[in-house]
């Protein structure tokens, strides 16, 4: 059976949202959106995501966060999940990864490269 | 792609500005507050968030600035630098600076004539580490010839748990040129029974023909994990078996710099330190989840339900000439549901009023800098709610106003130590609400007004007689007079032509009032009173003749019918009442408003007494009809500007009454000054 493709798209930033939403919904995605940690693992819980795009710094629940909440969700065990960060300082992307990140998007970047990224990590 | 991108930066403009209100606010509180870390987070995430968005939109002259700006804010949050009063400047002409250039961007305005300057500071202090798009020029396409290289991948046991797939990264290899001899190892899988299904234990061998260069290839293991395992071998072209065991993984990650970028394991301190971070949830930022409306429509819509609670009273009356005895429980219940509405409407345009007690607060900064005065701003009621109408057109006087008490309230330091106060002198602001008013007090502990000084320039202004009589308090209301500025000397900051009438003038625009108290040598307090909301008032229904007039109930102070020889006649031909031993002026509103048929004669009708700033008349009147909450119709917009008429309203019955103007009607009357020259007229008569 062939399904859709989902992508959960998380930021604080509504222009930044919806960028990253255009470019992803053009490569064929639904997508989800969720404006901090909190609200997107809700909106994410008991269902399937083909991939989950998140900011770093976000009020309420930050994308550290979220990314542990979402891995100890047996749905989300294994779902790709792309950090986006403006810092690219190591530090950083180890502590994603510690919280169980596949990878992460330096800002800036453009929609080709977003694109260029998701299908690394998205089958 | 341009057009989305237009309006991408559109909602990105939008955003911004959220931010820097939210910047400014928490910059002002820097130097005071305990809690300086979680400040500096909450600017430090508004100007991070400008950074990467405008940068992806690119943005440019937002996103260097604002790379700079972050760059300083980390290195404080850090500790590396501390808060100082310069330092704190040097933020606030950044926020300043970053306005500009918004602005810029969203008007096509030339960039604001700070930037160099305040860029160049922040590069100073940033020892210029700037690597914004240090990633745009990669080579793509090599032109090298064709080579062979042996590969090994062994994913780590952990590899599913980060999301990742050994496919996707065999189908990639596949994608960068010809892939042969593809072994599976699958030696390290353990018996059945000990076997996670959740781990990685296959790992793989292949060859690979590309035009790509190791560093090439090695970039296609994107975001693979520390523990995997990669070794890349050029086969030497001659022979196929290579003998050199060329690199670990780590070796190859130091080569491939920094695209690959996997090679940091983490440590201990970092995830404590960003944990923390998620703890200080900022206070202003990013938690109210709000919806822009277009404030027309917003304005349509409670117009809407104004007319409907109108159309709900109409139906009440209708139904009440139909059975008189009979209540609808359907209609009151109706009734109800549609001034629950109501009141839910209104407070739409309800909005708390610190953000301009924020720019108070910064007018007091820099004020206090610049005049070498030491001042402390205090604000308490920041959160009290405002009409948005009225909020916009308030705040500029009330910052003025805060202005004129730094600049000619609060003395120098020298000075105050010569009075006995302390060096530091302190401005405060406050918000409450006190019976359908929001009341605004301004106080300082400066110097206080000079009463002779203000009288002097009354009289060399030509406001006042040189012998007349006033009181202490009637010579301060002499500030709001047009033509008198009590500055000693016209400063730069204060003495922009804009003054205290102004503010008067601003104030009763919006059916307000504005008072001002003092003690020399101990301050000045100005309270401004204003309303609730414009878009209704509390009306008290009068008749006069066959129509029908809504006068606001604040302004009410008692009704009566006067008894016989309480009301007595001046020379002017005058007509005033005598209220327990106060004299107030009648004002018969049927000759002003030329109504036909209305009573005349006092002792027939009733007598309302109307208080507008301190001032009392009376409006003689034939009845009271009873209360109404009006909704009021500008009258202006339809018609024309009336004197003494504020606005029109439509009755529960469906009829159209006018609202009264107290403070238009108050100009029909003769002035205060002259009152006291009534009273001895008065009593001679008696």
């Amino acid at each position: 059976m062939q399904t859709t493709k989902a992508a959960l798209v998380v930021d604080d930033s509504r222009s930044m949202r919806r960028m990253v939403s255009a470019a992803l919904a053009e490569s064929g995605f639904d997508i989800i959106e969720g404006a901090n940690g909190a609200e997107a693992l809700h909106k994410a819980a008991g269902r399937a995501v083909s991939i989950v795009i998140t900011d770093f710094n976000m009020p309420v629940m930050n994308g550290l966060s979220l990314i542990r909440e979402l891995r100890a969700l047996p749905e989300h065990r294994f779902t790709p999940i792309l950090m986006l960060t403006t810092e690219s300082k190591d530090s950083m992307k180890a502590a994603g990864r510690a919280a169980g990140a596949t990878g992460w998007i330096t800002k800036p970047f453009k929609p080709q490269q977003l694109i260029q990224v998701v299908n690394k990590v998205v089958g | 792609m341009n057009n989305d991108m237009q309006e991408f930066v559109e909602v990105f403009l939008e955003e911004a500005s959220e931010h820097l209100e939210c910047m400014e606010g928490a910059l002002l509180e820097l130097e005071t507050t305990s809690d300086q870390p979680e400040l500096l987070n909450t600017v430090f995430r508004a100007v991070h968030s400008i950074k990467g968005t405008s940068a992806t939109l690119g943005v440019r002259s937002v996103a260097e600035f604002t790379h700079e700006f972050e760059s300083l804010l980390d290195r404080m949050r850090d500790g590396q630098l501390h808060v100082t009063p310069e330092l704190t400047e040097l933020l606030l002409e950044s926020v300043d600076v970053l306005t500009g250039l918004l602005d810029a961007t969203a008007s096509g305005s030339p960039e604001p004539v700070a930037l160099d300057k305040v860029l160049a500071q922040l590069r100073t202090l940033n020892k210029a580490d700037s690597d914004l798009s240090a990633q745009d020029n990669r080579s793509d396409i090599n032109d090298s010839p064709q080579s062979t290289f042996r590969i090994t991948f062994r994913p780590s046991r952990d590899f599913f748990h980060f999301g990742l797939s050994p496919l996707l990264y065999l189908r990639d290899l596949a994608e960068l040129g010809t892939v042969e001899d593809v072994c599976l190892d699958s030696s390290a899988l353990p018996p059945i029974e000990q076997m996670s299904p959740e781990s990685c234990y296959l790992a793989w061998a292949l060859r690979l023909t590309t035009h790509r260069t190791k560093e090439q290839i090695l970039e296609s293991f994107l975001f693979v994990d520390d523990a995997t395992f990669i070794e890349i071998v050029p086969e030497p072209k001659d022979s196929d078996q290579p003998d050199v065991v060329e690199d670990s993984h780590s070796n190859a990650v130091k080569e491939s710099g920094k695209l690959l970028a996997c090679n940091a394991s983490a440590n201990g301190s970092v995830v404590s330190d960003d944990s923390s971070r998620a703890k200080a949830t900022p206070r202003g930022a990013g938690n109210r989840e709000s919806v822009r409306v277009n404030g027309e429509r917003l304005d349509d819509m409670i117009n809407q339900i104004g007319e409907l609670v109108i159309g709900i009273s109409m139906v009440e009356a209708e139904w009440q000439s139909l059975s008189p005895d009979v209540e609808s429980s359907a209609i009151v219940q109706l009734s109800k549901i549609v001034r629950d509405l109501q009141e839910q409407s209104l407070s739409m345009r309800m909005v708390p009023i610190a953000a301009t007690f924020q720019k108070m607060n910064r007018s007091v900064r820099d004020l206090s800098g610049r005049l070498s005065k030491q001042v402390r701003f205090e604000v308490s009621g920041e959160e009290t709610e405002l009409d948005k109408t009225v909020v916009d057109q308030i705040g500029d006087p009330l910052v003025h106003m805060i202005r004129n008490s730094v600049d000619h309230g609060i003395e120098s330091p020298e000075e105050r130590i010569a009075a006995g106060k302390a060096a530091e002198g302190c401005v405060s602001v406050r918000a409450y609400h006190q019976g359908g008013n929001i009341y605004i007090e301004m106080q300082d502990d400066g110097k206080g007004l000079n009463p002779d000084s203000i009288r002097r320039k009354a009289v060399d202004r030509g406001l006042i007689s040189a012998d007349a009589k006033l009181t202490e308090q009637e010579i301060y209301d002499l500030v709001f007079e047009a033509g008198l500025s009590t500055a000693q000397q016209v400063s730069d900051v204060s003495g922009r032509g804009v003054g205290m009438d102004v503010v008067r003038r601003n104030v009763e625009d919006l059916k307000g009032s504005v008072s001002i108290a003092s003690t020399p040598g101990q301050g000045t307090t100005v309270t401004v009173r204003l309303p609730l909301t414009l878009a209704i008032l509390d009306g008290l229904l009068l008749s006069l003749g066959s129509e029908v007039y809504v006068a606001p109930l604040l302004s009410v102070v008692e009704s009566f019918r006067p008894q016989p020889g309480e009301v007595k006649r001046l020379a002017n031909d005058m007509e005033v009442v005598q209220v327990r031993g106060e004299v107030v002026p009648v004002l018969p509103l049927h000759s002003v408003l030329n109504v036909e048929g209305a009573v005349t004669d006092p002792y027939e009708g009733l007598l309302v007494i109307v208080e507008d700033h301190d001032t009392k008349f009376a409006l003689l009147v034939d009845d009271l009809l009873g209360q109404q909450q009006a909704v009021i119709k500008n009258l202006e917009s339809n018609f024309r500007k009336v004197p003494g008429i504020a606005g029109a309203t439509i009755l529960g019955d469906g009829r159209v009454a006018l609202i009264l103007d107290v403070v238009g009607l108050r100009h029909l009357v003769p002035s205060q000054a002259s009152r006291t020259t009534l009273t001895g007229e008065l009593h001679d008569c008696s």
